[in-house]
């Protein structure tokens, strides 16, 4: 396989807008409110990762596609691409295995925070006793990922 | 109680007992570093293999189809269609997914390799690693389990089974049969002419704090990232250790963009291939 995603750019402002949240900042800083459990303010990223044989005509990649040719970057499919017949079979030729599409219908709060209480204490029970100095920055980062089945 | 010596003397048997390396894949990798390597060549080399021809002709059919167009018969002109690097791919994973699927290690350790491939395929392009490598690399890194399994599968899966609660699974090999698996399998790839990489890679890939070489890191982190996914989910999947060293090796850090990436293909990736498998009747 020799294709990357390109998530050097426009990575922060994307991931925003799929989350539904606002990229820019507030001018004057208020104190924080206190933060609620995890679960509570998690929210579906918006998308999910789809093996490239699963792809169908009309579906919307979600993140920045690179297709390359030994080293050349030979195909680019950016943010908000709809699949075609055509883009499929670039797609394969490329070698891409899979590519993030764009949620028809995301899970509602009440149901998406259910999914991640179950997913943080299948991790606690994963990284059991507590996680160490050397396992904590991955733990963390699958924390804040939140759940991949959504 | 087998001395390590004894083990050492069964090597020849044993990688008898063991499903043939595909050659196919070797022939690749030979190839891999040889950009103008060209798509009827690999094919030829594939075209006695049923399994690869019918995945590559399966590939090129699936957009056939949406093009409303008849199916191909011809793997020439399937390989054509799909292009080099979806073939490569094929092969590697085709080849050493049926090498795994004739040996004797039972449903977990099947699927444990795949999730590592993957997964390490996934890390290797975030790291520049051949993605090739990586993904039999992966397949192999636990072949001294399967040869546990020729040996005396009943004290093995004990053992495995008693090692999921404390993680002492190394330990309880040399107890049983003089030597653990990264050792019986880095003897099983001396003995196939594998590459030295691979041969290092198999020996250390549970260490804590060594890198050998940026493959070795690689599925050293896979291992990890494997269970921490939870792919297969299962279980006997723990994280009590992480190869900080390999980690800085490669460059990469947990919470970066593609890192988060990566966690999703990985994950989107092995599935399929279960899916797939069932479809299969696996």
């Amino acid at each position: 396989m020799s294709v990357q995603d390109d998530r050097r750019s426009e990575v922060d402002v994307e991931v925003a807008s799929l989350d539904g949240e606002s990229a820019s900042a507030p001018s004057t800083p208020e104190p924080p409110p206190p933060p609620p459990p995890p679960a509570a303010q998690a929210t579906p990223r918006g998308y999910s990762w789809l093996a490239t044989m699963d792809l169908q005509p009309g579906m919307v990649i979600a993140r920045p596609v690179v297709g390359t040719t030994g080293s050349r970057a030979t195909m680019h499919l950016a943010i908000g691409s709809v699949i075609t017949v055509d883009t499929l079979a670039q797609l394969v030729n490329k070698g891409v295995e899979c590519v993030a599409i764009l949620d028809d219908h995301p899970p509602d709060p009440e149901t998406y925070a259910g999914i991640v209480l179950r997913y943080e204490a299948r991790l606690r029970q994963i990284f059991e006793p507590e996680p160490d100095d050397t396992c904590r920055p991955l733990f963390e980062a699958l924390i804040d990922n939140g759940p991949l089945e959504c | 109680m087998l001395g390590g010596r004894d083990i050492m003397a069964e090597v020849p048997k044993l990688a008898d007992a063991l499903p043939p390396f595909p050659g196919i894949v070797l022939q690749l990798l030979d190839r891999l570093h040889d950009e103008e390597s060209s798509l009827d060549a690999l094919v030829r080399l594939a075209r006695n293999d049923p399994v690869i021809i019918s995945n590559i002709l399966a590939n090129a059919n699936h957009i056939r189809r949406m093009r409303v167009q008849s199916d191909l018969s011809d793997p020439f002109a399937a390989a054509s269609l799909i292009g080099l690097n979806r073939l490569r791919g094929i092969v590697v994973a085709a080849g050493m997914n049926q090498f795994l699927e004739k040996g004797k290690g039972g449903a977990f350790l099947f699927h444990h390799s795949q999730a590592v491939a993957i997964v390490a395929q996934e890390l290797a392009v975030l790291c520049g690693v051949s993605t090739e490598m990586a993904y039999v690399a992966g397949i192999l890194h636990d072949i001294g389990q399967l040869c546990f399994h020729i040996l005396d599968e009943q004290a093995f899966k004990e053992a495995y089974e008693q090692s999921s609660v404390d993680g002492k699974l190394l330990e309880r090999e040399v107890d049983i049969f003089g030597l653990d698996h990264c050792r019986i399998g880095a003897l099983i790839a001396e003995h196939w002419n594998l590459p030295e990489e691979f041969v290092s890679t198999i020996l250390t890939h549970h260490d804590e704090a060594t890198v050998t070489s940026r493959l070795q890191a690689t599925i050293c982190l896979a291992e990890t990232l494997a269970r921490a996914l939870d792919i297969p989910p299962s279980q006997k999947n723990r994280v009590t250790k992480v190869n900080v060293l390999a980690l800085d090796t490669l460059g990469l850090r947990w919470n970066s963009p593609e890192m988060l990436d990566c966690f999703g293909r990985c994950h989107a990736r092995f599935h399929q291939l279960l899916d797939d498998g069932h479809h299969e009747g696996r």
